[in-house]
């Protein structure tokens, strides 16, 4: 397909301001200028856009919970979710390394819709130069007019502050991030209030992923019906960003459309298996939060929000990995779950006490000192960090991986329980 | 006002309470550790979780706020299931400390083990260790192994004290709280963290491995340590006080004390030489020596009156009904002796509880002299009349009723009280003044009897007798009706008499129900507001005065 | 107090915030940048100068895993090994690590020159095994790259960083 949102990607000094203009460039933002701002999120609603951060919640929705009427002392912030830490994604990265205009423009456009008067972008600390790049590239926009005061003499102003993390997954969660973003420790907030009402500082807010952001100048250059017919029904439109990961020969970022099936995603533009001689075996779709799949489900699998659920997983932030006949599947849980358990911020009992509980469970099942009641210990503690009996997602998005890996690759935490080894020759 | 259905109950509450709130006021119980009347909501222990008729998801009784038409389930079999789940993911690093933790018996994971939890474990694993003996100040010792990161000592200090000594640190299964490096946790407040601590966590340093709290005979007081008058539980054992703690009272501290209140029994266990102990006077013969004290006693002073040169000397840390058969006795057969009162101030009134003020019956005293004695009069205005050789016989009660006062300056100068002839004292601990008795009549200390204060705002309370007499003394109260008696050629008043007459002749104290006092939280002076001088409201309990929904929780 | 224009530098974040609060983040940055890690003095004074207590200022530099409250080494190696990394031989890289260096994880070497650490997922997936030395990605890591960047680091030079010489980022 004609790649629109990395059609910058590849491009000598891409990051740059004279090309991203060169190459159309803030003229999305100038005809948006035109539009009223609700008629921008109609359109947004009538795209389609669903969140690509991981939740794929209607993003025009979400625009419409913001106040019509903000007031200097009750104003709207619009915050970007560059936190990007969920194990297998890496598309906001390049978005913004190598085309940090089309954010700064997307926020733009996002702003204006929203009666935004202030963007805080929030990046996570590991990505320096992503960083530099985008900070650069805010430089480079006030410089020219297109941030801060009287926008290409729209009479709109706007402020962009990017604000950098230092080294937690948990502050992709949005109240998290308002909690870090204020001047904190990350943790997340009770819910009622939600951001809309109550968010940074107090004020309305909404939290949008960078990905998500950037296709809002698509739409609104190329209209709403352009991006609908792209995906393979109303629910699923407009183009996405897949990373690919793992065992296959091609990893990398994927400008795709979502009627993109498993199967083509890892063996045409993934190339295949890695290593010669290999199967696929597992397959993960949307990051490390999600339920694994076998590669028997992968089969006629499209790679779009509802297929995937209705396959038992989620699309999640389409951070796809795969995994051949050669992986220890229990070392891959072991794995997943040490990282869910160094990440919880601590807050609430089941997830701070249960993270670590799995990640111990799974440890002691590899060392050969497992029985097969830890299996039943691991679902049901499991089952008890999720739906709700937490403050945040985080211990649902640990939980739900461990299930999966129990009940698909059964056979191979067996293995362990019954010779204290795996059952597989490990990577 | 919303209506909601709680296990088949109907309630009726004030807009904004929460399900936990109504479900507390009506004596319902759903379990809770970091939700708090007095902080901030933080919503993390997740034990409060409940079911919620047409909700897909528990949610947590502590934060959501009653609708109209909610059904709540607190015994349903999902809600009995949530609460076991998290008291396992409780437990599980928790160490088998029972029995040697100085929570134990009063403990609410033990609590809400026993009735929400299971009675097995599945935990496997070794558990996660830390430090078990943090110092975090002077006075608290922080066990990490028990700790469950409810955050209500943290939130104490920012809120409430408003310094902000505790955080918590790293994060996830490491999270620990901790003071900043050379920033310890000393606020004259530190000691309330130990008593919000649902657990064993947090103990405090002088009642560390001393009793099992179950040994303790808790009885309801009130501090004698400054004018605000906290209400207190005296825990007691073998006769001596081995802790204090708050005892919530809306109306005077709230839920808290300060650390030297709490520290009182200090000053009562005093080494030798400190409390006095039997009676000092010339007379010997075959009667008990305490009569031939107390007759001795009322002879000097009635020649005293007869001379026209006797005075009395009152204590603002003697009770109430102590003063007013002081008072009569002044107006009465000492011929209308003046009343002096001394003044024991340090420091400052603080923005919390404590006031500079170090006596707890100074408005008490005032109220009865001005009614009954024409006054109380100030202690200089006595040193200058003994210099200027008018006065020589002098009847006084100590400045040491309620503990030890070898830290406090003399209330009366050296070279005053060397121009008495005849000093009666009654006291309990040593002093100048009873030093220079030349007859002295040794009494019970605060704790060793009972008797009311007024605080400063004008709260009545009960201090009661929470312990037997440590040394050889009377009650003071006795003492005084002895001598009314034999001044008066009439006999000793009992105590309801004095109540009744306290009521009958002085107005703030007409409307007093006497009898309801012991145990209270109090009554308030005719005239008098004692509400409006506590501490501002803070956390939950803010906004549950302004609706009116009792605080309740602990 | 941290080298020259601190206060200036410190006091330009903060006006960005529309709440002093909010530059708590940036000003410990600044502060590592200058010094290598955040002493408590640090906490204290930016405490002070925000309005907070040091205890809380404490309480956000020890929950992000990339600030560091002692002094590390020159050079900070921080190796994934979360599940992408893993998958495509994070483990004999970071072993190799190990043994080249002769530390373990979280331990420092005798000259000061390397830190050793794990970190979970970079978002550089695509170029498994990646690494990070203080602010740089080292991508498409295996023993003999290692081997080159390593050494060239302890020779005082500057390694280019970014993915291995034969990746292109779009076909």
């Amino acid at each position: 397909m004609e790649r629109t949102l990395t059609r910058n990607f590849g491009v000598e000094n891409s990051h740059r301001l004279e090309v991203y203009r060169r190459r159309g460039g803030y003229a999305a933002i100038a005809k948006a200028f035109k539009l009223e701002p609700d008629a921008i999120i109609e359109m947004v609603k009538a795209s389609g856009l669903r969140g690509r951060g991981g939740a794929g919640f209607s993003t025009g929705v979400k625009w419409g919970f913001m106040p019509k009427n903000p007031t200097p002392e009750r104003p709207n912030y619009l915050v970007v979710n560059a936190d990007e830490s969920e194990p297998g994604t890496f598309k906001d990265r390049y978005l913004m390394e190598l085309d940090p205009h089309l954010l700064i423009e997307s926020c733009l456009i996002s702003a204006w819709a929203m009666r935004v008067s202030r963007v805080f972008v929030y990046i996570r600390g590991e990505y320096v130069f992503p960083y530099r790049r985008l900070d650069d590239a805010v430089q480079e926009a006030y410089a020219a007019g297109l941030l801060g005061q009287n926008i290409l003499k729209s009479g709109f102003s706007c402020d962009m502050l990017v604000h950098r993390g230092a080294g937690a997954y948990i502050c992709g969660e949005e109240t998290a991030l308002m909690d870090s973003l204020e001047g904190g420790r990350g943790n997340p907030r009770l819910k009622p209030p939600f951001p809309a009402q109550y968010g940074v500082y107090g004020k309305p807010t909404t939290v949008n992923n960078v990905e998500t952001l950037c296709n809002v100048p698509l739409i609104i250059e190329r209209g709403v019906d352009w991006f609908k017919s792209i995906g393979p029904d109303e629910r699923n439109t407009g183009p996405k960003l897949y990373c690919l990961s793992g065992h296959v020969k091609n990893p990398g970022v994927f400008e795709l459309p979502m009627t993109t099936t498993a199967e083509e995603l890892i063996f045409e533009h993934g190339g295949g298996m890695l290593r010669h001689g290999r199967k696929l075996k597992a397959f993960v779709p949307g990051g490390s939060s999600v339920p694994v799949l076998t590669a028997d489900e992968c089969v006629d699998l499209r790679m779009d929000f509802d297929s995937v659920a209705r396959r038992g997983s989620m699309l999640g932030s389409a951070a796809a990995y795969a995994m051949d006949d050669g992986t220890d599947m229990v070392l891959v849980a072991e794995r997943t779950a040490h990282f869910y358990a160094h990440e919880s911020c601590g807050q609430c009992t089941p997830c701070r006490e249960g993270t670590g509980w799995i990640e111990k469970i799974i440890a002691r099942i590899r060392r050969g000192e497992g029985t097969e009641a830890d299996l039943a210990t691991i679902e049901s503690a499991a089952g008890n960090m999720m739906n709700g009996t937490t403050i945040c997602p985080l211990a649902d998005a640990a939980a739900m991986p461990a299930l999966s890996f129990v009940k698909k690759f059964r056979d191979e935490f067996l293995h362990y329980i019954r010779h204290g080894r795996s059952a597989v020759a490990s990577l | 006002m919303p209506t909601l259905t709680i296990d088949g109950r109907q309630l009726t509450v004030p807009d904004g309470t929460t399900i936990l709130q109504a479900a507390l006021a009506s004596g319902i119980e759903i379990p809770y550790y970091c939700y708090h009347p007095a902080l901030s909501i933080a919503g993390n222990c997740r034990i409060c979780l409940v079911e919620v008729e047409k909700f897909p998801k528990p949610v947590i009784a502590c934060n959501t706020a009653v609708s109209e038409g909610m059904v709540v389930f607190t015994q349903s079999e999902k809600t009995k299931e949530w609460e076991r789940a998290v008291m396992e993911f409780l437990l599980i690093n928790h160490p088998l400390d029972c029995p040697i933790c100085d929570q134990a018996g009063e403990c609410k994971l033990q609590e809400y083990s026993f009735r929400h939890g299971q009675p097995t474990t599945r935990f496997q694993e070794e558990k996660s260790h830390g430090p078990k003996k943090r110092d975090l100040g002077p006075g608290v010792v922080y066990d990490w192994e028990r700790c469950i990161k409810c955050t209500r000592c943290i939130r104490f200090c920012e809120e409430v004290t408003k310094t902000g000594e505790l955080g918590m640190f790293l994060r996830g299964v490491h999270e620990e709280i901790g003071t900043f490096p050379g920033r310890p946790l000393d606020n004259p407040y530190s000691g309330n963290v130990v008593d919000i601590c649902p657990v064993g966590a947090l103990t405090w340093k002088k009642f560390r491995f001393r009793s099992r709290v179950w040994f303790l005979t808790n009885v309801p007081s009130t501090c004698a340590g400054c004018a605000r008058g906290c209400s207190i539980d005296v825990g007691a054992f073998r006769n001596e006080v081995y802790r204090i703690t708050p005892r919530l009272n809306q109306a005077v501290n709230r839920w808290w004390i300060c650390d030297a209140g709490r520290d009182w029994a200090e000053r009562l266990n005093a080494p030798p030489g400190q409390r006095l102990s039997g009676a000092r006077f010339t007379r010997q013969d075959d009667r008990s020596p305490w009569t031939a004290a107390v007759e001795e006693a009322a002879e000097t002073l009635a020649s005293g009156a007869t001379a026209g040169k006797v005075a009395v000397l009152a204590s603002p840390r003697a009770t109430v009904e102590e003063l007013l058969l002081l008072s009569k006795i002044a107006r009465g057969p000492l011929g209308g002796a003046a009343v002096y009162l001394p003044a024991h101030e340090t420091g400052a009134d603080d923005e919390l509880l404590i006031r500079r003020d170090r006596a707890p019956n100074r408005r008490g005293a005032e109220t009865v002299l001005a009614a009954v004695a024409g006054g109380a009069r100030p202690t200089a205005e006595l040193e200058q009349r003994l210099v200027a050789g008018e006065v020589d016989t002098l009847l006084a009660l100590g400045p040491g009723l309620a503990g030890r006062v070898d830290d406090e300056p003399p209330v009366l100068g050296a070279e005053a009280l060397a121009r008495l002839r005849h000093l009666v004292v009654l006291d309990a601990f040593r002093s100048p003044l009873s030093d220079a008795a030349t007859l002295l009549l040794p009494v019970t200390a605060w704790g060793e009897s009972a008797g009311t204060y007024v605080n400063f705002a004008g709260r009545l309370q009960w201090a009661a007798a929470a312990l037997a007499p440590q040394a050889n003394c009377r009650p003071a109260f006795v003492l005084l009706g002895d001598l009314f008696g034999l001044l008066t050629g009439g006999s000793a008043p009992a105590r309801h008499a004095v109540q009744a007459a306290l009521s009958a002749e002085i107005p703030a104290f007409a409307a007093i129900d006497w009898d309801a006092l012991p145990a209270s939280s109090g009554q308030d002076l005719a005239g008098a507001d004692a509400a409006s001088a506590a501490p501002p409201p803070t956390g939950a309990a803010e906004k549950l005065t302004s609706l009116g929904v009792p605080a309740e929780g602990r | 107090m941290y080298g020259p224009d601190f206060e200036k530098e410190a006091a330009e974040l903060v006006a960005k915030y529309p709440q002093p609060r909010g530059a708590v983040m940036p000003l410990l940055w600044l502060v590592q940048s200058r010094v290598g890690h955040v002493p408590l003095e640090a906490e204290q004074w930016i405490a002070a100068r925000l309005g907070l207590t040091p205890s809380f200022v404490h309480g956000i530099t020890t929950f992000y895993t990339m600030y560091r409250t002692a002094p590390a080494g020159k050079h900070v190696v921080q190796v994934c090994t979360t599940v992408s990394c893993m998958l495509r031989g994070a483990d004999p890289v970071l072993a190799h690590i190990k043994q080249k260096l002769g530390v373990e994880v979280g331990e420092t070497t005798p000259d000061g020159m390397f830190t050793l650490v794990t970190v979970e997922c970079l978002g550089s997936c695509g170029t498994a095994p990646t690494i990070q030395v203080n602010d740089d990605y080292f991508e498409d890591m295996d023993i003999a790259r290692t081997n080159e960047i390593l050494d060239a680091l302890a020779r005082g030079e500057q390694p280019k960083p970014g993915p291995g010489p034969h990746r292109v980022y779009v076909e």
